[in-house]
C-alpha cells in the first residue's frame, strides 16, 4: 500500500495539519510560510490539492531578500497573497566596515512587492543597521492595503529618520490586527488608525523627537481601537513637558480588552494617558521611566487602584543593578 | 496578543538610574504613589546585583525604602549584598521603632546563605541577631531562614 491509496480530502487533511496555522497577527517566526511549496514538487496530484484549496491551507507567497517576488517570479504562481520579510541584523563585518548589507535589488524587490498592495497580508522590516535606505521608500507608500493584517516596522537608523506621513498605506488597512513601529516616527497615525478597528496590538517603540504626539492626543486617537489587547508606547529619549495644568478631563476612554500595557518615557506623560483610561481587564503592565529628580505620581496610584486584577498583587521584587531598579509586583496566577 | 487567560496579573516598573542611593530613592517615590493601595502585598523580594555599591548608601535610605511595605508579611533577601545592605538597616531599627517599620513582618530569609555561611558571616548575623531580639521584647517576633534550611536559624 502508498500513500496514494488515500483520498484527496484525507490528504488535504494531512496537508493541514503538517501546514499548522499562521498568526494573523504578526509575523510569525515558528511558522513555515514555505511549506506548502515542498507539498506541489511531489507530484501533480498533490500540487492539484494544494491549489485547490489556498484558503483552508492558508497558503501564502513569502517574499525574502533571498528570494523575490519581483517581476516574472510572481507569475508563475497563483495569486496567493503575500508576505514581506526583510531582516538586515548588525555583524562583526557590517561594524568593522559600516557598510550596508542592504543592497539596491534588495530595496528594489521590496518596493515591486509592496506595489501588489492589494495582496500584501503582512510586513515585517526590520533594519538593526544605522543606515536605511529602504524606510523613505516604505514611507513613501500611499496606496490602501485592505487585505494587510501585521506590519512591523523597525529601524536603528537614528538620524534623518522619515516619517511615516498621513497619507501612508493610503490611511486605509481595515483588516490590520497589530501595527509595531521601533523608531519610526508616525505623528499622523490618526487618519490610519480610524480605518482599522480590528487592531488588537498597538506598538510604538523607541519614539523619535520628531514622532511625539502629546498625552491628549494620544488617547483620542486611541479612543476608537475597542478590541485593543495590548498596547505599548515607548520614547526614545526624556522630553521636557510644559507644566500640567489643571483642567477639566473628558470622561475616561474604556478599553474593555486591552490586557497588556507598556510605556517607556517620563512619568507625567504616563500619568496623563493613565488619568484618561480605564483598562477593566488589564493584567500585564511594564513601564520604563527616564531617570529624574521627583517622581510625584499619584495618578499611576489612581489608576492602579481603580483596575481591579492589580488588588490581588502579593509578591514585590526589587532588583537594583547597574543600569537602573526593577521592580516587579505579581499577583496569584 | 496578550493572553490575561494564563498569565498572573504583573506590574512591572523599571527606572534609569545608576547610583544606588539614587536608585533607592526613586523607587520609594514611584512605590509611595501605589503601595498604601495593595493592601494585599505579603512578601517583598529584594536582590542587588551591582559589585561597586560600597559606602555608597545610607542605613537611613533602605530604612525609608522599607518603611513603604506596611503589609509585608515576608522578606526575602536574595542576594549577599542585599543582605550586607539590608542587615544594617535593620539592627538601627532599635527600641519601638522596630515594630514602625515592617509592623507586619513576620518572616526574614536569606536565600543567599545557608545557615554556616550566616554564622561565619560576623556583622551580619549580629545584626540580624540584634534585629530578631528587638523584635521579640516588642511582641512583634520574626523567624530567619537560610537557604537549604527548612528550620529556622535563630528565633
Amino acid at each position: 500500500m502508498t500513500i496514494n491509496v488515500l483520498p484527496d480530502n484525507v490528504l488535504l487533511e494531512t496537508f493541514d495539519f503538517y501546514l499548522g496555522e499562521d498568526n494573523p497577527n504578526q509575523f510569525d517566526d515558528g511558522h513555515d510560510y514555505d511549506g506548502w511549496q515542498t507539498l506541489v514538487h511531489v507530484c501533480r496530484r498533490w500540487r492539484c490539492i494544494v491549489f485547490a484549496s489556498p484558503r483552508r491551507l492558508d497558503l501564502k507567497l513569502y517574499c525574502t531578500q533571498q528570494r523575490s517576488v519581483y517581476s516574472k517570479t510572481l507569475d508563475i504562481w497563483p495569486a496567493l497573497p503575500i508576505v514581506i520579510f526583510s531582516e538586515y541584523i548588525q555583524t562583526k563585518e557590517y561594524m568593522q566596515s559600516m557598510k550596508s548589507t542592504q543592497s539596491k535589488e534588495d530595496v528594489a524587490d521590496i518596493v515591486a512587492a509592496l506595489g501588489h498592495h492589494n495582496r500584501v497580508c503582512k510586513i515585517h522590516y526590520d533594519n538593526h543597521e544605522f543606515q536605511d535606505s529602504l524606510l523613505k521608500e516604505v514611507a513613501a507608500i500611499d496606496k490602501p492595503f485592505l487585505v494587510l493584517t501585521s506590519v512591523r516596522l523597525g529601524t536603528f537608523q537614528r538620524q534623518n529618520v522619515p516619517v511615516l506621513p498621513n497619507s501612508f498605506l493610503g490611511g486605509s488597512a481595515p483588516r490590520l490586527r497589530s501595527l509595531d513601529l521601533y523608531g519610526v516616527p508616525y505623528p499622523s497615525m490618526g487618519r490610519l488608525l480610524s480605518s482599522t478597528t480590528n487592531l488588537v496590538g498597538l506598538f510604538l517603540r523607541c519614539i523619535p523627537h520628531s514622532g511625539y504626539i502629546a498625552p491628549e492626543t494620544i488617547v483620542p486617537l486611541l479612543s476608537t481601537l475597542s478590541r485593543l489587547e495590548s498596547l505599548k508606547l515607548g520614547f526614545e529619549h526624556p522630553r521636557s513637558q510644559a507644566p500640567r495644568v489643571i483642567r477639566h478631563l473628558p470622561p475616561r476612554v474604556v478599553f474593555p480588552n486591552l490586557a497588556y500595557l507598556g510605556f517607556a518615557g517620563n512619568v507625567e506623560y504616563l500619568e496623563d494617558v493613565l488619568s484618561q483610561i480605564e483598562t477593566p481587564i488589564l493584567n500585564q503592565s511594564d513601564f520604563y521611566f527616564f531617570n529624574q529628580l521627583v517622581f510625584d505620581a499619584p495618578l499611576l496610584g489612581h489608576f492602579i487602584h481603580r483596575t481591579e486584577t492589580f488588588m490581588t498583587i502579593h509578591t514585590a521584587s526589587v532588583g537594583f543593578y547597574s543600569t537602573g531598579v526593577v521592580v516587579t509586583l505579581f499577583g496569584p496566577e | 496578543m496578550a493572553d490575561n487567560d494564563r498569565e498572573a496579573p504583573s506590574l512591572q516598573h523599571e527606572i534609569s538610574c545608576d547610583p544606588l542611593d539614587w536608585q533607592l530613592s526613586a523607587v520609594a517615590q514611584v512605590l509611595n504613589s501605589f503601595l498604601p493601595f495593595l493592601p494585599t502585598l505579603g512578601t517583598l523580594k529584594i536582590a542587588v546585583y551591582r559589585p561597586d555599591w560600597q559606602d555608597e548608601i545610607e542605613v537611613i535610605q533602605w530604612r525609608d525604602f522599607l518603611r513603604l511595605f506596611t503589609s509585608v508579611k515576608e522578606i526575602s533577601l536574595q542576594s549577599k549584598d542585599s543582605v550586607q545592605l539590608v542587615a544594617p538597616a535593620l539592627q538601627e531599627l532599635a527600641g519601638e521603632r522596630s515594630t514602625e517599620v515592617l509592623p507586619a513582618l513576620q518572616k526574614l530569609l536569606l536565600s543567599a546563605y545557608d545557615s554556616w555561611q550566616l554564622s561565619e558571616s560576623g556583622p551580619v548575623q549580629k545584626a540580624i541577631e540584634q534585629f530578631i531580639a528587638m523584635r521579640q521584647r516588642y511582641d512583634h517576633p520574626v523567624t530567619v531562614h537560610c537557604r537549604g534550611s527548612k528550620s529556622e536559624v535563630s528565633e
